[in-house]
């Protein structure tokens, strides 16, 4: 009979000093029928590190992180997560895993029948043996973090969209993640807020040694947080890498469709729209 | 977790040594609760040998302060190294916890307070 997964902190693992490489993504390949999302992907993450994966909408940034997480079962590829590859891992395996990281995912996912406090408690409650009082004051700590302090006893109906992320942020944090995985953390808040998430995920790394892996958009967030950024394309360069580097690596990149993105141009070789004679094609169904 | 304690100028210090996490701190917490049932007067953690401290071992240490205070007594951390440190700013407790750079000095501000 398989052991049910183990409480946090039971088991021997490795601790990942600064600079030691904590993820690698190994030739990933996601593809839906023909369509291949993600397009032979490899890269490293070092312990310590804010990796942010960058790119327009649909370049598969967003799958890539479901994969990283286990969510998602890539077609081909490995990803190495505290060394271990998880594309090979069962349930059982993968939620020991879980336990070492944290997901903030992008809308919050905050389970609306359960108060803020509540949110941020259930995977304290779930994973660890740790009394009540104890916990009360974790969630009163984490909440802090995320400028929320007092709202424990809200209900996440009553919060607005900016305030719930903040709030799945906290939640992610519980645990005190060796790595931390965001999804877009920083669309729809203010440029406040923004700051406040971007120190955030900056004083976990700087301060505590975790490792950020930060999915966004967010031009001035990204060059704000990054040590280092991976830039995925799309159209014909669709779910693979165009650029990887440090952020004035990226700034001095002269690929004309990385370019585009860092500088928020309508104009460029990302495509946008199809060219004239594709989209009649495609209108009036010749040919 | 190893806690070694002795009593150095009327003040309990205990030397705790290793990372304090979610698994730990239930020791810790209830080696604290029973020191806060005595109403140990004056009481300093060593923290030389501690490397981390997650949420939950700053929350015992919290709850120790809390205990402590109602009944007028004293507690100090000393040793913090870098990781402890920053973890206790991140919080902001630094001025909450007495904090001493060493045992020395630590012993010479409790045992005089």
């Amino acid at each position: 009979m398989r052991e049910a997964p183990r409480k946090i902190g039971s088991g021997p693992k490795k601790i990942f000093k600064a600079g030691e490489i904590i993820l690698e993504v190994r030739d990933l390949v996601q593809a839906f029928g023909d369509r291949r999302v993600l397009d032979n992907i490899s890269f490293q993450v070092r312990a310590g590190e804010t990796f942010v994966i960058m790119g327009g909408s649909g370049c598969g940034k967003t799958t890539l992180l479901r994969c990283l997480i286990g969510a998602q079962k890539p077609t081909s590829g490995s990803i190495h997560l505290f060394g271990e590859d998880i594309t090979r891992m069962d349930p059982f395996e993968l939620d020991r895993i879980r336990l070492r990281f944290g997901m903030n995912f992008q809308f919050g996912a905050l389970f609306q029948s359960l108060t803020v406090g509540e949110n941020i408690a259930l995977p304290l409650r779930h994973h660890s043996d740790v009394d009540s009082s104890i916990i009360e004051m974790i969630v009163k700590m984490k909440l802090e973090l995320v400028g929320l302090t007092g709202f424990e006893n809200f209900m996440p109906s009553e919060l607005s969209g900016g305030m719930r992320k903040r709030v799945g942020l906290a939640r992610a944090l519980a645990l005190d993640p060796e790595i931390l995985f965001s999804d877009e953390p920083t669309s729809g808040l203010d440029p406040v807020m923004t700051a406040v998430v971007d120190q955030l995920t900056l004083d976990s790394t700087r301060k505590i040694g975790a490792t950020a892996v930060v999915v966004s958009h967010d031009m001035t967030s990204v060059f704000r947080i990054a040590t280092r950024i991976l830039m995925l394309g799309n159209g014909p360069r669709q779910g693979q890498i165009v650029a990887e580097g440090t952020p004035e690596e990226i700034r001095k990149n002269p690929d004309p469709f990385l370019q585009q993105f860092v500088r928020g141009e309508a104009d460029g070789p990302i495509p946008l729209r199809m060219a004239q004679d594709e989209y009649l094609k495609h209108l009036l169904g010749d040919g | 977790m190893e806690i070694v304690e002795k009593t150095e100028r009327e003040v309990l210090v205990l030397a705790v040594k290793g990372e304090i996490d979610l698994h730990v701190s239930p020791a810790l917490r209830a080696v604290l609760k029973a020191k806060a049932q005595a109403k140990t007067p004056r009481l300093l953690l060593n923290f030389a040998e501690v490397a981390y401290i997650d949420s939950s071992g700053l929350a015992t240490l919290i709850e120790y302060y809390q205990s402590a205070r109602a009944y007028q007594g004293r507690f100090g951390l000393c040793n913090l190294g870098l990781s402890v440190r920053s973890s206790i700013e991140l919080v902001r407790l630094t001025e909450v916890f007495s904090i001493f750079s060493n045992e020395a000095e630590a012993l010479k501000a409790l045992a005089t307070s």
